[in-house]
């Protein structure tokens, strides 16, 4: 074969590898293109409540307790949810090295260096929380409390309607390595109601409600609600971090926020109008980081500024196992 | 020239690695070649993240190899939905969506990202349309991606 053969063959393939990048490329160029995005328009009144969520603490477990807005009330075994000495020492070390901007104004948007000092700082505590909530393997219970605000909702595949305000409920069994192997999921109405139960065993997911299932692998829980991979990304997203300390219910926490400016208003399903901005905000202990409240915000283009979902950490459970007939569920099987 | 098979392998791997990557974690498509004896009829499904904000859910229907209108082309019914540890947050529903003579038809929906301490994920799913003479092929097609 020929030199000038030989070179053409990688020089093709090499075009074709480009128009694959050019692809990929517009495809994310299209999904900002507000020209695609579809209209809603039809409101749908929605109301606020309080959680009442039943108590499965057991006696002498390993649980955080958290009041509406997260202020640790209850701890029976320090050991593993209390923060304490050099660890907490070197998260206050990494949050004062952040730079503190006021995410209200932003009028100086912080630089490059800034960003990632905020990020380390996210990181470094959520890893603290995160690192105890996940150690070892066994069952670990979460639940919280999602409030939204939407003008439209929407409904199961079987006609019930699926509530703004809700309450998770969830049970996972980690192995050693902190991955959830089996999962029991509820979505409660806030009166405590189930309105969906889902499980995984064996790798497959059954929402046992609308009876489908899907093949899944194990995964790690998320204590933080994704809040610090969310901002691992946004410098890729165009978003900006910003920290702020704060007081949430009479104690000083630190609250993060990633502001996500559109290049142009966007329709978002469920919301009547168009969306030029939005921020995430987490707001977290600054001694065990604990995520006490989570937020999103969408700024709207008639100016409005709605705080779209809360979510309150009401439980954090580790070492109990779920009760016998929430355990049973796991053995449902589904048709589809 | 050793030097630029080198540089160029390199480009290549990397090109390639991405194009792969991305179709893989993205789209799901099935085809139907020689659909009425005309063309190739192809139904693609599509998830991917905007940003923190948003993510992206997308259905189309095309022809290909050769590009060709046909009677019918669209979907029965169009799905959107989020869910976290297999529980649906949103359930957006779509009408059925035909076009008439062409070639290709599609729709992008866009849903705002929820919080969720578990697996996290944005579904596209639905039945497709179409339809050329006595020729007519539905295919169900869904896809989910971590979101």
């Amino acid at each position: 074969m020929s030199k000038r053969k030989i070179l053409f063959i990688p020089i093709l393939l090499l075009v074709v590898g480009l128009v694959g990048i050019s692809s990929a490329l517009l495809q994310e160029v299209r999904a900002v293109n507000p020209d695609e995005l579809p209209l809603v328009s039809r409101p749908l009144p929605q109301a606020r409540g309080t959680p009442q969520v039943g108590d499965t603490t057991a006696e002498n477990s390993p649980v955080t307790t958290l009041s509406s807005h997260g202020v640790a009330l209850e701890s029976t075994n320090l050991d593993a949810v209390t923060f304490e000495g050099q660890a907490a020492g070197e998260i206050w070390a990494a949050v004062a090295n952040a730079p503190a901007t006021a995410s209200e104004s932003l009028a100086r948007p912080a630089s490059a260096d800034e960003q990632q000092a905020i990020l380390q700082a996210i990181q470094t505590l959520v890893a603290q929380w995160s690192d105890t909530v996940l150690q070892g393997s066994g069952w670990l219970h979460m639940v919280t409390h999602h409030m939204r605000d939407k003008d439209r909702g929407s409904s199961l595949p079987n006609g019930q309607a699926i509530p703004l305000n809700y309450i998770s409920e969830t049970w996972y069994r980690l192995d050693d390595q902190g991955q959830a192997v089996e999962v029991i999921a509820f979505m409660r109405s806030e009166d405590g109601e189930p309105v969906q139960i889902s499980t995984f065993r064996g790798n497959i997911w059954r929402n046992l409600t609308v009876g489908e299932k899907w093949a899944g692998e194990p995964f790690m829980p998320r204590p933080d609600l994704g809040f610090s991979a969310d901002a691992a990304q946004a410098h890729g997203w165009g978003s900006t971090l910003s920290q702020q300390t704060t007081t949430l219910a009479g104690q000083t926490v630190l609250r993060f926020t990633l502001r996500d400016a559109f290049g142009s208003p966007a329709l978002i399903e469920g919301y009547a109008q168009p969306v030029v901005s939005a921020e995430r905000r987490g707001y977290f202990d600054p001694h065990s980081g604990v995520p006490l409240l989570l937020e999103r915000i969408l700024v709207t283009a008639d100016g409005r500024e709605r705080v779209v979902e809360r979510v309150d950490q009401i439980t954090v459970q580790q070492g109990v196992e779920p009760p016998s007939d929430v355990l049973a569920l796991l053995q449902q099987e589904v048709t589809k | 020239m050793r030097r630029l098979k080198f540089w160029l392998g390199a480009g290549l791997a990397i090109a390639l690695g991405i194009y792969t990557v991305r179709s893989v974690l993205a789209y799901a498509t099935t085809s139907y070649p020689n659909f009425a004896g005309v063309t190739t009829a192809v139904a693609l499904k599509d998830v991917w993240v905007v940003s923190d904000t948003s993510w992206n859910a997308h259905v189309k229907s095309y022809t290909t190899n050769p590009v060709r209108n046909i009677g019918t082309i669209g979907w029965t019914w169009w799905t959107f939905r989020d869910t976290c540890n297999g529980n649906i947050i949103d359930n957006w529903v779509k009408p059925g969506y035909a076009r008439y003579g062409a070639s290709e038809a599609w729709d992008t929906g866009v849903d705002d990202r929820d919080y969720c301490n578990g697996s996290y994920r944005g579904w596209s799913l639905g039945t497709h349309d179409f339809k050329e003479g006595d020729s007519i092929w539905r295919p169900y097609l869904s896809t989910d991606e971590g979101i």
